[in-house]
């Protein structure tokens, strides 16, 4: 086999693949079809739900420069561009690709393929009813992407007033053999509208839509704070748009309350949707393996065949998010097929003070500048890679470098990611060969590394060990990956046994019997059943918990901990809840026998949610509701259904099921404002106005079931730990890419920190402890040297420093009242130097003094 | 009017590493032409930048300062961007009392990407300050 894996796509699930799978020291092979890496993110200039970027986060160590530079950058990934896969081939143990770049083709075997090809986006001009393809003011939303970083940085002068969304262009639409949904566009759709607000507050923004899909974490509460902005939202599918050539300007036509509606725009935006990619299609015929996309789920595991994997929107339609966090999961499914080990432990001897031999090198330079440098330095030796370079130490013995390369980011970096070759980091110099005065500089360095006396270092080590909180279905699966991992786990949980909210479904029973029980024969795993959190001390990599039981007292000590704390059903919420006739969604299986034999079933809605008080969608309850309502039309089609809601959110393939039961017969009613609720006699009235059209409905229903959604269980938690929440959800480092990470060491996965399906929350949790992993086996975290540091003379222990800290890095020492920093954690912003009065935080890189002379030099 | 004509304003710029300078960098490589009146200094963080620095700069007799820093919610120490707002919205306020121009004080956000914005952004202030004048605590200095 030519590489342990290859992976198809270098676009979020792909590019997360690939960084989480080399921090585990697997190497990649990355084919991408397009001249750039990245797939879609370096079109994005903003994401939503922040308004802001933060795809750097995805990595899993500290975050550096955007992906696709890091991509490059990275030692264990290697990057094919302009790559236009033919076929993959199933051979013994694993897959022959055969792919043409550069006008060759080239056949590569590896064990394992993953395919994160992504998505083709829906060609608009398939659509020429709206104008796609046809008038120059009708454009796609990717386009608009464009438009609007040059409208952003005044390139482009948009002079339009009214503008138009269109939704679900190319989704949703079964006439040209659509059947999902796209799960992002609405949510794309609205960044874009208030960006383009933001930057224009005078535009007229329209979004035409048919159910607003906001679905994801403080989603809702985005899409409220557009409706504020005063974007406009209608609910109607636009059937045509006309273009009046005496105006220019568009006609759209669509209904309102029954009636066709005419209005005029200047510019339309459609949003086109995700469009399974022709070559993913193709690939996957040429394996035979048929997938069907009028299913609910077209693919049924994520391992199609042994060594094939699926990831990202290949797999479905999904957001950047889940996108990240599915990169994640498929790596650490690979990750299972290979031992790796843990680092060895490598304080870097300091034999002398200052360096013996000095070495100067330069790597891949053209032979005039070699000819140039070696006039003035004899011993400089031209290399061609970091391989002959490391070699070249080795062989000579030498302790003090002075490297001359055309790229310093790249050469640099990987030589950090090297421990520098064993040689001490203040007499390792890099150059670039583009200064002004080179041998100058050179002569400098030597100069340099000859006269610096070496510093040690500090080291701290990380204890191998995860304390897991919580041991319901997150927990369960988060340590038993981790010690497959090879990582020491201890899950602390409150109640007397495992398996957290599902071992009271009966469906489920058997499912989580069966974890549990592999949890108690794993060795590494230890289960603190019982015992309560109390309080927490120390920083990553040797925390402190101490747990308390009616019977005794313990300390753990981890080195890094996940918050698992799950969910608990909402319940009473609404004020209607009788528990006979109306009841939650979560008594459904319990109560399955009595629903069967009744007439009328209601079900309603976001019951207590997406209020002004409540603003937070609960993603799973408009499919669990319509799958409940499948279920009992399948053993009785007599049922009478009527699902009352606010927005039908089943976004992807789910999409499918909300169709069918359309076909069954199910009634969807949208409300326009809460039904009113009267009980008679053992019957429940339920009346009820629909959006749009106006018209009223009376339901007289035998059992009202409300969809109440998940509360994440985090008061406690938030506490001990002294972490943010949002709605109870806790607020992770970065909504964007980095969600699992909250704090430095200390990680969340599940309901506590999103609300989820049980697929997902397995998905989450697998993949949660590959990033813990990363960090967590390499045993040691080393101080980097771009960091703040104290003169404690001055210290006058005001702990303004400890306030303005962004990575928790600054703490009070504990013998004397002075503020100290965490050289390990520090990640030398400058903001502790920035607020000390006294500058007694100062950053090494930029003290105080040197910063006045500086701008003394300048002027 | 002459001394006007030939007057070159001097620029400092305070540029965070993760954006503004790369998008500087950028510029550069990019080979985007934009005037050499500014004097780039490297922060890691705009939110490390010292007003004193700012101060200092103005009162040594700079013609402009420019801080530069990631768009708002993208910044690489989570809020950095936001500290070195509030500083400079409260700098300006002194400024003011003190009597001097509160406008030769800049804060703009450029992102990596930006390259163009950042050329443009130090094109419109030289243009700005050659329309402004010089310091006028340059002559005072002397």
């Amino acid at each position: 086999m030519d590489r342990q894996v290859v992976i198809i796509g270098s676009g979020f699930a792909g590019s997360s693949t690939a960084f989480h799978l080399s921090r585990l020291g697997i190497r990649s092979l990355i084919l991408e079809r397009n001249e750039k890496l990245g797939g879609y993110f370096p079109t994005l200039e903003m994401q939503f739900p922040t308004n802001s970027c933060g795809v750097c986060f995805m990595k899993p160590d500290y975050p550096a420069y955007c992906p696709y530079i890091e991509l490059e950058r990275d030692e264990n990934i290697e990057t094919v561009t302009n790559a236009d896969i033919k076929q993959i081939k199933k051979i013994d143990n694993g897959y022959k690709i055969i792919y043409e770049a550069n006008d060759e083709v080239h056949e590569i075997s590896s064990n394992n393929v993953v395919l994160a090809s992504g998505y083709d986006t829906f060609d608009i001009s398939h659509k020429p009813e709206l104008g796609g393809g046809i008038y120059e003011n009708v454009t796609s939303a990717l386009d608009m992407e464009k438009l609007i970083y040059q409208i952003r940085a005044h390139m482009y002068d948009f002079n339009h007033k009214r503008i138009a969304y269109v939704q679900c262009v190319g989704s949703r639409d079964l006439r040209i053999g659509k059947p999902y949904c796209s799960s992002f566009c609405c949510m794309f759709a609205i960044k874009q509208a208030m960006l383009l607000k933001e930057i224009k507050p005078e535009l007229d923004i329209t979004i035409f839509y048919m159910d607003i899909r906001a679905f994801g974490k403080d989603y809702e509460r985005y899409y409220n704070t557009a409706k504020a902005m005063g974007i406009n939202f209608i609910r109607s599918a636009v059937a045509a748009i006309r273009k009046r050539p005496a105006t220019g300007k568009l006609e759209i036509l669509y209904t309102k309350n029954g009636d066709a509606v005419e209005d005029t725009f200047d510019f339309a935006v459609l949003s086109q949707g995700a469009d399974f990619k022709k070559t993913t299609e193709r690939l996957l015929k040429g394996l035979n393996i048929n997938f069907d996309q009028f299913k609910e789920k077209p693919f049924e595991n994520r391992e199609i065949e042994e060594g094939l994997f699926i990831a990202g929107t290949a797999f479905e339609p999904m957001d950047i998010p889940d996108a990240v966090t599915d990169g994640a999961y498929i790596a650490a499914l690979i990750s299972e097929r290979y031992d790796f080990k843990k680092k060895e432990l490598s304080i870097p001897q300091i034999k002398h003070q200052k360096a013996k031999k000095i070495g100067i090198a330069t790597i891949n330079l053209q032979e005039e500048d070699y000819k140039r440098l070696r006039e003035h330095f004899p011993e400089i030796i031209n290399l061609k890679d970091l391989m002959e370079l490391e070699y070249f130490i080795k062989e000579n013995g030498i302790d003090g470098l002075c490297l001359v390369v055309d790229d310093i980011r790249l050469y640099g970096a990987k030589a950090e990611q090297n421990g520098n070759f064993g040689i001490h980091r203040d007499s390792f110099i890099t150059i670039p060969l583009k200064t002004n005065n080179l041998i100058e500089e050179i002569r400098s360095a030597i100069q340099r590394i000859r006269s610096v006396q070496r510093h040690r270092y500090p080291v701290r080590k990380i204890d191998q060990r995860v304390a897991v909180v919580g041991g319901g279905l997150a927990g369960i699966y988060s340590a038993l990956r981790l010690s497959r991992m090879g990582i020491d786990v201890t899950i602390i949980e409150r109640s007397e046994n495992l398996g957290g909210r599902l071992i009271n479904l009966p469906s489920r029973k058997e499912f989580i019997s069966n974890l549990i029980e592999r949890v108690e024969k794993e060795n590494k795993i230890e289960v603190l059943k019982g015992f309560g959190l109390k309080s927490f001390s120390g920083r990553f990599g040797d925390f402190k918990l101490n747990v308390e039981s009616d019977r005794e007292k313990r300390t753990i000590n981890c080195g890094a901990i996940i918050i698992a704390t799950g969910g608990e059903e909402r319940r009473n919420v609404y004020g209607f809840e009788d528990n006979d006739r109306v009841f939650s969604f979560f008594d459904f299986e319990k109560r399955y026998n009595e629903l069967i034999k009744a007439k009328t079933i209601v079900m309603l809605q976001c019951a207590g949610s997406r209020t002004e008080e409540n603003p937070v969608c609960y993603r799973v309850c408009c499919t669990k509701a319509i799958e409940n309502a499948l279920k009992l039309k399948e053993s009785n089609p007599d049922i009478e259904i009527y699902i009352i809601h606010k927005d039908v959110r089943t976004f992807g393939y789910r999409e499918n099921l909300y169709r069918s039961a359309r076909a069954q017969g199910i009634s969807f009613i949208r409300m326009q404002k809460e039904p009113e609720v009267l009980k008679n006699n053992g019957l429940i009235k339920v009346k009820v106005i629909e959006e749009g059209t106006g018209e009223e409905f009376n339901i007289n229903s035998d059992y009202m079931l409300l969809s109440t959604g998940i509360d994440p269980v985090t008061s406690e938690i938030k506490n001990i730990f002294n972490l943010e929440t949002l709605d109870g959800f806790l607020s992770p480092y970065n909504k964007k890419s980095g969600l699992m990470d909250i704090k430095p060491g200390i990680y969340a996965t599940g309901l506590c920190l999103n609300p989820l399906y049980t697929d997902d929350i397995i998905k989450q949790s697998e993949a949660l402890p590959v990033r813990v992993a990363v960090k967590m086996l390499n045993r040691e975290i080393s101080m980097r040297f771009n960091t703040a540091f104290v003169n404690f003379k001055y210290c006058c222990g005001c702990e303004l420093c400890i306030k303005a800290c962004p990575v928790s890095a600054r703490y009070m020492s504990d013998e004397e009242k002075i503020a100290v920093v965490d050289e390990t954690l520090c990640e030398g912003c400058g903001t502790c130097a920035m607020v000390c009065a006294n500058k007694a935080s100062q950053h090494r890189l930029f003290e105080h003094k040197s910063m006045l002379k500086t701008i003394d030099y300048y002027i | 009017m002459s001394e006007q004509k030939d007057f070159e304003p001097k620029i400092i710029g305070f540029l965070c590493n993760w954006c503004t300078y790369t998008g500087a960098d950028l510029a550069g490589t990019a080979r985007i032409q934009y005037p050499p009146n500014i004097r780039v200094i490297r922060m890691m963080c705009s939110g490390g930048v010292d007003m004193v620095y700012v101060m200092k700069a103005l009162l040594e007799g700079a013609d402009g300062v420019l801080i530069g820093g990631c768009h708002p919610g993208d910044c690489h120490y989570q809020s950095g961007n936001f500290k070195a707002r509030r500083r400079v919205a409260i700098l300006k306020k002194i400024l003011q009392r003190l009597g001097f121009d509160d406008d030769r004080v800049w804060l703009r956000w450029i992102s990596a990407s930006e390259g163009k914005k950042f050329a443009a952004t130090v094109t419109e202030m030289v243009d700005y300050l050659k329309k402004k004048g010089p310091n006028p605590l340059k002559s005072m200095a002397v």
